[in-house]
């Protein structure tokens, strides 16, 4: 009988005494998403409407006509992406009103250079 | 004046009682004359004329009793019956006339009594006396009188043409001729109503000015133009003077003041009826012949000319010719020396040869003397100078394809320096323009900088202008764009620094306002010409571009000449990857560019907004910069990748978002298994990356745990066993 108490308890104490050692665990954060949003689609409508404008953007040739401004408009696009995946909604809701003014910009750009009413 | 009056019959022979009482009573009446100068005696043939005075006598009646004056009309104006007309009536008819007007209005007039009183004389003085009007004179004045009464003659008065004017008759008299000689019958003898008339001298022209007398006669004094002597020339008051029987050139000559210093007086011209005549009035005087004297007649003209114009000739005469500041003939002493002839001369001029003066000696022969070499050594000894020698002081020694450039004085010469084929001095004259100048000069040479064309003027602030020339030639516009070019200006055209690498001493003469300046990763940083017509590009390409570790990402242009400060950041990598022009910036003169260093930097120099912090079991742990188009994996690789000690899975991610802050894993060896892209956390700027070592993962640390406890276990269960 005294054995099996102590078949028993031992390893009772042992986890016990271990528990204790390891006392100052911290769990790990979770599973961070969104970092390379971009490569799929979105799940966002809005963010999917401004890709659209995006991409017909890019068929006025804005590429040639405003080749900066639509190289930045790109990577604003990426992280609204990204942000919108990653769980950062405010820091989206930035990046989309920065996201609008560039491409009104490079509208404006586009229509002054070929005569083109803007939005056209 | 005397009164007119009847002489006194012829006493007939034999009456000698009868004319000595006539003596006696002839006598009596001289005595008593002064007495009774007014009163005149009556006398019955006495014709009555303008203002004379009649007294009225009538016993009872005050009012007839008294003088009445002969008015300008010849009337006398009586009390009760107004004007009676006495004028050129005898006083007895003037008494009868009286007496019966005046029985129409008075009883008793049979011993009204009619005398002439006393006679005065209306004379009218115009012209140029001192207050010209009617003036009252006694009945014996004369003209002196008359205008003495008017105020006098003033100055400018004609005085040998006066007139006196009676009824449409004008008589000319001299008063002038008066004056010199005292002759009364020169001057006219006055009447009632007379007028007496001044005229002014043509010398007073026609302009009012009040002259003095000595003006007046500096003009000379000649009344009548056709017989006025005219003086004029080299004389100190020229002038027309009047001619007068007996007077000589010479006297017309000293009445213009004399000769002034610069008259020649060896050739002193006449003119006399219409024939030039030539009066040496220096033989004159050194002879005293008067047959070389020509004679003067009236309306004759006299001229003085200048010593100048004249070739002079005399026994004591040399010559200075050839490069003298004021070269003619001058009177010399017998031992004169070159240098008292050269300084009397003006001395050489600047174009003067003075090696090689010659001395033309009057006998023919020539000498040659080197003033520089006496006056540098003292060698030699000065030549002299003889009457009738000439010292010729020729011109320097010119090319035969350029004339001295000594020749062109600074006032007609305009100086082109710098970048040009010929640079020198050029005659200018104003029709010309910059573009002929720069032509003649033979044209900027490859080198020269049209677009900083220096001009520096001689007149006003001579402060140097700039022009583009270069902008000028390359659009065109009108000539009259083109900097104004005057004699003694100065034209510049700065060189181009030659070369990039070996013109830093260049670039230091270039002013502040044409240069740029870029610094940092360059290949050759400094100071380089600059001009509004080049760009960003420019300036990085004289520079030889970027060096391998510039940082094109972070180029900074300072711009300088504002009112504050202002510097751009340019994305010069992005240029190279989108080639937009409007990412470059426009520089000015002026502006700093700094390219820095994307290797050999100090960490503090990248903001923590624009860096990531990679730490923990990575190869290379740090402070990298991120772009956002990159991933966590890139950024992992940049940093050498995890290290053998790495807890892969817990790869941790620490995110600081504008609103909120959050903790994600990354499990890279799952990734690697799956290539689950969805699993991939979010990296931005500011974030922070750590990679766990492999001693934090949970299995580590529940072995190590139970390491340390088995041995606890392990003494309790041997006790309790």
């Amino acid at each position: 009988m005294t054995r099996a108490l102590h078949l028993t308890l031992l390893p009772a104490l042992a986890l016990l005494l271990s528990g204790c050692e390891s006392s100052n665990f911290t769990p790990w954060p979770p599973q961070g998403t969104g970092g390379l949003a971009e490569r799929r689609p979105s799940t966002d409508a809005r963010i999917d409407a401004l890709q659209q404008r995006l991409f017909r953007l890019a068929e006025r040739n804005a590429r040639y006509y405003a080749a900066a401004d639509f190289q930045d408009a790109e990577i604003t696009m990426i992280r609204v992406r990204r942000l919108s995946e990653g769980g950062f909604p405010e820091d989206c809701e930035i990046e989309i009103a920065r996201l609008k003014v560039q491409m009104d910009r490079i509208d404006r750009t586009i229509a002054m250079k070929t005569g083109a009413r803007a939005g056209a | 004046m005397a009164l007119p009056s009847r002489l006194p019959k012829r006493p007939s022979p034999g009456a000698a009682p009868i004319l000595a009482a006539l003596f006696v009573f002839l006598g009596m009446l001289a005595l008593a004359w002064p007495a009774a100068a007014q009163q005149v005696a009556p006398n019955e043939e006495v014709r009555l004329r303008i203002g004379d005075i009649l007294n009225l006598s009538l016993p009872g009646e005050p009012a007839l009793n008294g003088d009445f004056a002969v008015d300008r009309r010849g009337r006398v104006v009586l009390p009760e019956v107004g004007p009676v007309e006495v004028a050129g009536r005898t006083l007895a008819e003037a008494n009868n006339i009286v007496r019966n007007t005046l029985s129409r209005a008075y009883r008793n007039v049979g011993t009204l009594q009619v005398s002439l009183k006393e006679r005065r004389l209306f004379i009218t003085v115009l012209g140029y006396v001192g207050k010209p009007g009617e003036v009252d004179l006694p009945a014996d004045a004369t003209i002196q009188e008359a205008i003495g009464a008017a105020g006098g003659l003033i100055q400018g008065a004609q005085l040998d043409k006066l007139q006196i004017r009676r009824g449409n008759r004008v008589t000319v008299f001299d008063y002038k001729k008066y004056l010199d000689t005292g002759d009364t019958r020169i001057l006219p003898t006055l009447q009632p109503l007379d007028v007496i008339f001044v005229p002014s001298s043509p010398a007073t022209g026609n302009v009012q000015i009040n002259f003095d007398s000595r003006t007046l006669a500096d003009q000379g004094d000649a009344a009548d133009a056709s017989s006025a002597v005219k003086v004029f020339g080299e004389v100190n008051r020229a002038g027309s003077f009047g001619y007068k029987d007996g007077l000589t050139i010479v006297d017309m000559i000293m009445r213009a003041g004399g000769v002034t210093r610069y008259a020649s007086i060896d050739r002193v011209r006449v003119i006399d009826g219409g024939e030039p005549k030539v009066f040496n009035l220096r033989a004159f005087l050194d002879t005293g012949n008067p047959a070389l004297m020509p004679p003067l007649k009236p309306g004759a003209t006299i001229f003085v000319p200048k010593e100048e114009e004249e070739i002079r000739r005399s026994v004591r005469t040399v010559y200075a010719i050839g490069e003298v500041n004021r070269g003619g003939a001058f009177d010399a002493a017998p031992d004169s020396s070159l240098v008292e002839i050269l300084a009397n001369a003006g001395g050489p001029t600047r174009y003067a040869d003075t090696t090689r003066i010659r001395i033309l000696k009057a006998d023919g022969g020539v000498e040659s003397f080197n003033l520089a070499a006496f006056t540098e050594g003292g060698k030699g000894k000065l030549p002299e100078i003889a009457p009738g020698d000439a010292v010729y002081v020729p011109e320097k020694i010119e090319a035969a394809d350029r004339p001295s450039w000594l020749k062109i004085p600074p006032q007609r010469a305009v100086e082109v320096i710098g970048a040009v084929t010929r640079p020198a001095r050029y005659e200018w004259s104003d029709e010309m323009s910059l573009l002929d100048l720069l032509g003649e000069a033979g044209g900027p040479t490859q080198r020269g900088d049209l677009a900083h064309l220096q001009i520096v003027r001689a007149r006003g602030d001579g402060k140097a202008i700039t022009f583009d020339l270069a902008t000028f030639l390359a659009e065109g516009g009108p000539i009259g764009k083109l900097p104004k070019i005057q004699a003694g200006d100065v034209i510049r055209v700065p060189e181009l620094p030659s070369s990039p690498i070996d013109n830093k001493g260049n670039w230091v003469t270039l002013p502040k306002e044409d240069v740029i300046y870029i610094m940092g990763q360059v290949a050759i940083p400094g100071r380089y010409a600059f001009n509004k017509n080049m760009t960003f590009l420019d300036i990085l390409t004289a520079a030889n571009g970027p060096t391998q570790t510039a940082d094109l990402r972070n180029v900074r242009i300072s711009h300088r000449g504002l009112k504050g400060s202002k510097v751009t950041q340019v994305n010069l990598a992005q240029y190279f990857a989108t080639g937009d022009e409007t990412l470059l910036p426009k520089v000015r003169t002026g502006d700093v560019i700094f390219i820095p260093d994307r290797a050999n930097k100090d960490w503090f120099e990248d903001p923590k907004e624009n860096t990531i912090r990679v730490l923990g079991a990575v190869a290379k742990p740090g402070r990298y910069r991120f772009a956002n188009d990159m991933t966590l994996l890139d950024l992992l690789a940049e940093a050498g990748g995890p290290t053998n000690e790495a807890y892969q899975q817990k790869i941790v991610v620490v995110n600081l978002g504008c609103c909120r802050e959050q903790a994600r894993v990354f499990n890279l060896v799952e990734f690697a298994r799956t290539g689950d892209i969805t699993k991939l956390p979010v990296v931005q700027s500011g974030d922070t990356v750590y990679v766990p070592n492999i001693n934090q993962s949970d299995l580590k640390i529940f072995t190590d745990a139970m390491q340390n406890i088995l041995p606890i276990i392990a003494l309790i269960a041997a006790f309790g066993g």
